[in-house]
């Protein structure tokens, strides 16, 4: 099966000749075992942080990214989302057991050039630049993807949920877990659908067949607790640092956090402003608010 | 060595000393059930509780026994792609008459279960001289897949066959390394050449790449099997890959803590065997999913220590309603208490365990404060701080659901 987007168009031929085709044997745990590299295994619960957005935004300010992963992997993150061009030079971020395991994320958008970019967003893109293969073989432990709705043309929505569908299969078919972060956009948007169109993402995304999935705050504890439950994956509160929709409710995020823990949610993904000196205090309480201690 | 392949191969060597302790527990694919593989998850469960730092499987098992690898605190999985008929001795019901070898699986099928690390022989040796190519163009062909799927490669090299005899078998070992690293294994998995110098004669073929010596099929004594690992690691060597000494030891986890003490913590055989019992890390390891709640740990802790039934002044905590799920928070021995007291009431005692000294201690209640847990408490001005029982837990001897263990 070869659905997945492949960057060179071609189909890695790794069988062995001389040997049964055992890859067509319906065997495959390794997506357990890859997502229990970044759910803790005692609370069922995981802080990832999402250091990806240099590819959509550029550098942050004067960021010195090496030092500050190796901050926040020592404020103990359990996973950590990377490009495949980073990931490369911050190995040593991931080394052993007891590190933060590394999820790679497969795609760009430039959703998130908000008004202050230099560059801001006038119609949105979504691209997938990443193949699944590529980020096992470089060992990550999971994937990550963006689903946008509320998109300005239906065409584009199609376009994204038929890339993230090729991805789940492609997860499927090689044993690797998929986060999906499910995001309403546009001015479609409004306070009064939000919530609405966040369930629409999030379900969306989990029925394309991704293994987790990351919503921004709902608005309510009420609403935040109908999402996660309606979406039957572990479903993580996402940091998002910009406002990308009329209606996108903002409320600090210690305490969208509690909300969303409290509505059954299970775990926060970080923004990069966490990757600063003077946020790692907060991401070290989030931390202990998700993990407890 | 590509980036994929170097962060598993992290999850296997300890990035902190470059060393593995691993158990092999793949006989039954080529035995069939011998002892100790009979019930294989449940030896693995007592072998994992020894911490190794990866276990080698079959694909079958490591597809069974998935639940066993989940989570930071489990050990990676190294699974095999190879099979042979060659360990079947004479001793066998069906002795090899003629020695065979194959593939099996994959390096895709090994990372689509979640492997660290593929596992394949390549035996020299032979009569056949045509068996020898087979196997190595088998090996290279596996080293080119691992390549490009990021996983690495742990070749076995091992001289096989009538033309391996006594005076010839080490340089053979070392010759077998040398073709395995020059075919491009990334580890090596390598029979013991039975003294230290033509030991390091292999480890210098290997050209760096890290040995893990193997303990073969005969059942060694305790101190034995301990000099053998110190004396590889004494030149050069990385650590063990040992699977009848381990998974046929009626304490498989005790065998792993001395064996980890030599690979990874620099003692001696002598303390190890000497200090067996006083001298082990400790703390208490908990199953959670295993606890009816029936709060018997609870109770006998405060019993053991205050002669009372009183489960306010547990040393353990049992969270949860009938039937469960519950949580269990025991003390992990991280001795913040220890540090945050400003009397020095608080002190690690030379036989590993925390003691309180009420002479010293004001009361002032930091330690309870510091304990991030909260299983630190202080009630009738006594604190009450889990000292392991002095070494035997009484609430895992308790334990009936075996929910609460000694790691």
């Amino acid at each position: 099966m070869n659905v997945g987007p492949r960057m060179n168009g071609e189909k890695l031929d790794i069988t062995c000749d001389s040997g049964p085709q055992l890859s067509e044997r319906p065997m495959g745990t390794g997506k357990d075992l890859r997502i229990s590299e970044f759910i803790d295994q005692d609370d069922e619960r995981s802080v990832i942080l999402q250091a990806s957005q240099g590819i959509m935004l550029g550098p942050s300010g004067d960021e010195r990214l090496d030092e500050a992963l190796e901050r926040i992997a020592g404020a103990g993150v359990d996973g950590i989302i990377m490009n495949r061009g980073l990931a490369n030079r911050y190995s040593r971020i991931f080394r052993g057991r007891n590190s933060p395991a590394m999820i790679m994320s497969l795609d760009w958008t430039n959703a998130f050039r908000g008004s202050d970019h230099l560059l801001p967003m006038m119609r949105l893109e979504h691209l997938v630049l990443t193949t699944v293969e590529d980020a096992l073989t470089l060992g990550a432990s999971g994937v990550s993807a963006y689903f946008f709705v509320g998109y300005e043309k239906d065409e584009y929505e199609a376009r994204n949920f038929e890339s993230l569908a090729a991805i789940c299969r492609e997860c499927d078919d090689l044993e690797v877990p998929l986060l999906v972060q499910a995001i309403p956009v546009g001015e479609r948007v409004v306070k009064e659908n939000y919530a609405e169109c966040l369930a629409l993402a999030s379900r969306m995304a989990v029925e394309a067949g991704s293994d987790l999935v990351a919503v921004p705050y709902a608005g309510t504890e009420g609403e935040m607790k109908r999402i996660v439950t309606a979406a039957k994956v572990p479903t993580l509160l996402l940091d998002l640092e910009l406002r990308l929709a009329e209606g996108q409710p903002d409320l600090g995020l210690v305490q969208a956090a509690g909300q969303a823990l409290d509505a059954g949610s299970s775990g926060i993904v970080l923004g990069r402003r966490y990757l600063e000196a003077e946020n790692v205090v907060e991401a070290e309480r989030l931390i202990r608010l998700v993990h407890g201690g | 060595m590509d980036l994929g392949q170097e962060m598993r191969l992290n999850r296997i060597f300890d990035p902190k000393d470059g060393r593995a302790v691993v158990v092999a527990a793949d006989h039954g694919m080529m035995l069939g059930p011998i002892s100790g593989v009979q019930e294989l998850g449940k030896t693995l469960e007592k072998v994992i509780e020894g911490k190794p730092d990866a276990i080698l499987l079959s694909p079958g098992q490591a597809e069974d026994l998935c639940h066993l690898f989940m989570g930071r605190r489990a050990p990676s999985l190294l699974v095999r792609m190879d099979w042979t008929n060659a360990f079947r001795d004479r001793t066998y019901t069906l002795p090899v008459r003629e020695m065979s070898f194959g593939p099996i699986a994959t390096p895709r099928d090994a990372l689509r279960l979640g492997a660290h690390a593929a596992v394949t022989y390549l035996f020299i040796g032979q009569e056949d001289e045509g068996q020898e190519a087979k196997h190595l163009a088998l090996v290279s062909r596996y080293t080119a897949e691992c390549a490009r799927v990021g996983l690495p490669l742990i070749v076995e090299p091992i001289p096989f066959g009538p033309r391996v005899t006594k005076a010839n078998n080490s340089e053979l070992v070392a010759a077998a390394v040398r073709i395995a690293v020059e075919a491009g294994a990334n580890a090596l998995k390598v029979p013991y050449t039975g003294d230290p110098e033509s030991f390091r004669e292999v480890v210098k073929a290997a050209e760096g790449i890290p040995i893990l010596v193997l303990g073969g099929y005969r059942a060694l004594s305790r101190r034995d099997l301990l000099e053998v690992i110190a004396e590889t690691i004494e030149v050069g060597g990385s650590g063990v890959v040992f699977g009848r000494n381990i998974v046929q030891a009626s304490d498989p986890a005790g065998v792993l803590w001395d064996i980890r003490a030599v690979v990874h913590d620099g003692r001696s055989v002598r303390e190890v065997v000497a200090g067996d019992a006083l001298a082990k890390p400790m703390r208490l390891g908990v199953h959670p999913e295993r606890c009816s709640g029936c709060l018997i740990c609870t109770s006998v802790c405060s019993f053991y220590h205050e002669g009372v039934h009183d489960r306010n002044a547990s040393r353990l905590r049992v969270e949860g309603e009938w039937p469960g799920p519950f949580r269990l928070t025991t003390c992990t021995q991280c001795e913040r208490c220890v540090a945050a007291c400003p009397k020095g009431a608080l002190s690690r005692s030379s036989l590993g365990y925390i003691s309180w000294e009420s002479e010293r201690c004001d009361l002032c209640g930091n330690c309870v404060a510091a304990c991030p847990l909260r299983v630190v408490v202080i009630v009738d001005s006594k604190v009450k701080i889990c000292d392991l029982c002095q070494g035997a837990p009484e609430c895992v001897e308790w334990c009936s659901r075996n929910a609460l263990g000694v790691i």
